[in-house]
């Protein structure tokens, strides 16, 4: 029943059978189920009086907060396509995702309004969360005319987007260091917030906070999430101190939490308190330690911590029942219902039980492709040798038990995780060798005692380069995650006979 | 070097990468001009609990104590107090 339904008549319903209950809320405003409906309508009514066609691309560059509610089911209402880039994107990554997605629309604050009136076409429609007329020539539409004004029944086409129309793309770090744009279908994200708010057990009597960013996927489905189930969805914008987290969690009933690993490691003094009502924890992006496994367990006894492993292209791979998770602490659990996941080996042959292979998936829940990108599309996304459906190369490499659930065992290049979300060392490194001087240098992770990891930035260049200017100039373009923690000088760097990073010898020099 | 001379180098060093003492003001909000982040706030703890011998209780970690450079100096001036009684 569900799975027939479209991700924005899901809101219509909700907004229909609970319209005055506070779906949304943030630390400055909240939205009930019909505000946020009503909001999305209006947005859908202005783009189409604009001239915005479908599948054109809305672009959204805004901190966490409510209105984002409104604007990306108004997108996806009027069959544009949304794009969610955290204002944390800044340079040239910015201008290259702005330059690669064409947004027709782009939503911003007064802060940063200048710098996307210059990134755009000038044909692009600019709205800004203040009224502020216009920057230079350019017109600029107060976000609040395009959320609150009445519109014309018959002005906008309220008829769901066809299931194989593109509804969002997702930017992620490439190994080319230049972004890519993961672009899903209106039914793969809604197969994937369907599947998973059912096996979390998600309801209109859930209460969700998250800190995620809604650029990240697993910040956006939150926000589905409660679309699609009723659901309440606290959204913080990050967060600095553990006690504003704990107090939130009270104040405000909290019973699903979504986090990520290291959040977890800098929020451990939390687990002190006592949080009875909170009843579902979810962590994803990277492992979780046994260590943080014993300590939500023992404060929340009552909570079901879900392990999970997925990656943007296919949103979810798999999650470990929470009755497992004190016997294969280390399994990240098998294929979500609907889906599937194989082990292969290089010639794409099915591995033994207990061995390791190329991990990949199948099922409805797969990315289209890579948003104009079909080079990098036919290298992931390949013909399966079995039943000739398309699988998902996923890069990642595990082992299998009787039981189909999957162990992490590594991956296959030197992409890594930083604070849950995924990142490759070439954009770090892309972005630092712009620094003038530097003739070449390498992002590597290391342990640390605070994050758990942190990068390090290995510089190879003229002894002029003042690596502190050089740390602030990754400071002004990099996303704050990724900025180097520490920058070091070398000599020369290690390369193998293709002529690239040798990637492993580096681990070693730090050593 | 006084206590608040040490956490303001400790904090234009460590997060706004740079020796210029202008670019951050002693009464400075660190949540409001978004210069720390919660990584940055356990750090900061760290750094506090090595350099001046205090220990920082997980009920410390809050914007009362930890928010700004005078802030910060205020509460290690409060630690040390209680631990000379």
């Amino acid at each position: 029943m569900h799975q027939s339904k479209s991700l924005t008549q899901f809101l219509e319903y909700q907004a229909a059978i609970r319209p005055g209950i506070v779906a949304l809320e943030d630390k400055n405003s909240c939205l009930t189920f019909a505000e946020w409906f009503h909001q999305a309508e209006s947005f859908a009514g202005f783009l189409a009086q604009q001239g915005i066609a479908p599948q054109s691309r809305v672009l959204i560059y805004l901190s966490n907060a409510c209105c984002q509610g409104p604007l990306i089911f108004g997108a996806l209402m009027a069959q544009c396509v949304f794009v969610v880039v955290s204002p944390d994107t800044k340079g040239r990554k910015l201008t290259e995702i702005v330059e690669n997605c064409e947004p027709a629309a782009l939503i911003c604050d007064l802060l940063s309004a200048p710098k996307l009136s210059e990134l755009a076409e000038s044909t692009a429609l600019l709205i800004c969360t203040e009224d502020i007329g216009s920057i230079g020539t350019t017109k600029v539409t107060h976000l609040e005319q395009a959320l609150l004004q009445s519109i014309p029944d018959d002005a906008i086409a309220q008829r769901p987007a066809p299931d194989s129309h593109l509804a969002a793309l997702v930017y992620t770090s490439g190994s080319s260091g230049t972004p890519k744009g993961v672009a899903h279908t209106m039914a793969s994200m809604r197969f994937s917030g369907v599947t998973i708010s059912q096996y979390l057990e998600l309801d209109q009597d859930s209460r969700i906070f998250s800190h995620l960013p809604l650029a990240f996927d697993y910040g956006l489905y939150q926000l589905l999430f409660s679309a699609i189930t009723g659901a309440y969805l606290y959204i913080a914008d990050g967060f600095t101190f553990p006690s504003t987290v704990a107090d939130c969690l009270v104040e405000k009933h909290i019973s699903v939490f979504p986090s990520v690993p290291t959040a977890m490691l800098v929020l451990s003094p939390l687990w002190a308190r006592e949080f009875p009502l909170l009843k579902t924890i979810t962590s994803t992006g990277e492992n979780l330690p046994l260590a943080t496994i014993k300590q939500l367990s023992q404060a929340c006894p009552h909570a079901k911590v879900y392990k999970m492993y997925g990656l943007t292209e296919c949103k979810r791979v798999s999650y470990l029942p929470p009755e497992k998770l004190l016997s294969k602490p280390e399994s990240v659990g098998k294929a979500m219902k609907g889906t599937n996941t194989l082990l292969l080996d290089e010639s794409l042959q099915p591995v033994k039980i207990g061995e390791p292979g190329k991990l990949y998936i199948q099922g409805p829940h797969l990315m289209q492709g890579y948003w104009r990108d079909p080079a990098l599309t036919a290298q992931r996304l390949i013909k399966s040798p079995f039943n000739q459906q398309l699988m998902l190369d996923s890069g990642d490499y595990f082992t299998m038990d009787e039981e189909r659930d999957l162990f992490f065992v590594g991956r296959g290049d030197a992409e890594f995780k930083i604070r849950g979300m995924r990142a490759h060392p070439a954009e770090i490194e892309r972005c630092a060798q712009a620094y003038p001087g530097v003739e070449a240098c390498a992002a590597i992770k290391v342990n640390s005692s605070v994050a758990g990891q942190e990068i390090v930035l290995l510089v190879q260049g003229g002894n002029d380069i003042d690596l502190r200017q050089l740390q602030l100039f990754c400071k002004k373009n990099m996303e704050s995650h990724l900025v180097p923690r520490k920058i070091q000088r070398a000599e020369t760097l290690p390369y193998t006979s293709n002529g690239k990073l040798d990637r492993r010898q580096l681990l070693s020099w730090l050593e | 070097m006084a206590v608040k001379d040490q956490i303001r180098t400790f904090i234009l060093n460590n997060y706004l990468f740079t020796d210029d003492k202008a670019s951050l003001k002693d009464e400075q909000s660190f949540l409001d001009s978004g210069i720390i982040d919660s990584i940055g706030v356990m750090e900061i703890v760290l750094y506090l609990e090595t350099e001046f011998d205090i220990k920082v209780a997980d009920a410390d970690i809050s914007p009362e104590n930890l928010d700004s450079v005078n802030q910060i100096t205020q509460f290690i001036d409060l630690k040390r107090d209680s631990l000379e009684v």
